[in-house]
């Protein structure tokens, strides 16, 4: 199950019969990598772009196609910056229309 | 008018679907709420009214407006997030010249209002770190 998951991390339900509560799991593995992975991204701030693009390491969805890269990539970004909207309601639109709901989640207007 | 952000979505999210039936073969049926939905859509892309208008006389053309729309929405968002994506990565390298330059690329060529808000949105966000 995990590898599958690991293989379709957009559609766990639909790919690995994983359930709701299972998929919503996946959501937080998710969140997990990205804080595991983000540290090396900061850590990379005196280097040039493409090393830094190296550390971001998109590598583990390099396969993907590439709207589910855009999903899970948008999603870090919602997540990590704090996008409006909610993220995981994004993310799973996303997988079902395969592109990211730019009117729902998307970087907060500035504070005048 | 402007639409407020839960308006914008609702209504952009219902196009999508509108264009996946287009896709699975449905005619597009041009009905007076068809014709209210496209004629709302039209300028949150930067298409006239004048120019809906005028693409609503034939079912053909109103297809061919509603597709027209869902591509600038499709693209648009396409090319923002990929931008974003590159812009954040620059920012945290330090490279702000580099990180501004992906939001003036967007604003280049991009001509949906919500789109363009979001790239000068960042603009001005980098601008105010440096």
């Amino acid at each position: 199950m995990s590898c599958c998951i690991q293989n379709h991390p957009l559609t766990p339900v639909q790919s690995c019969g994983a359930d709701p509560l299972e998929a919503a799991e996946i959501l937080k593995t998710l969140e997990s990598l990205y804080a595991t992975a983000h540290p090396d991204a900061k850590e990379a701030a005196e280097a040039d772009v493409a090393q830094v693009e190296q550390e971001e390491d998109w590598t583990s969805i390099a396969k993907l196609p590439e709207w589910k890269q855009r999903c899970v990539k948008s999603y870090y970004a919602c997540m990590d910056k704090g996008w409006t909207g909610k993220c995981e309601d994004c993310l799973r639109r996303c997988e079902g229309q395969r592109e990211w709901p730019t009117s729902m989640c998307r970087p907060r207007p500035r504070a005048r | 008018m402007t639409l407020q952000d839960a308006e914008l979505d609702a209504l952009w999210d219902h196009l999508w679907g509108l264009e996946d039936r287009i896709n699975h073969g449905e005619p597009l049926e041009l009905s007076a709420r068809m014709r209210d939905l496209l004629l709302s859509a039209a300028p949150t892309v930067a298409i006239s009214s004048a120019d809906a208008e005028a693409a609503l006389a034939t079912t053909e053309s109103a297809t061919a407006l509603l597709l027209e729309i869902r591509k600038r929405i499709r693209e648009g968002s396409n090319r923002i997030n990929d931008a974003l994506v590159r812009m954040y990565a620059l920012q945290d390298a330090g490279d702000l010249k580099n990180a501004r330059q992906q939001m003036h690329d967007v604003l280049a060529v991009e001509a949906v209002p919500l789109y363009r808000e979001i790239a000068e949105g960042e603009l001005a966000r980098l601008n105010d770190l440096s």
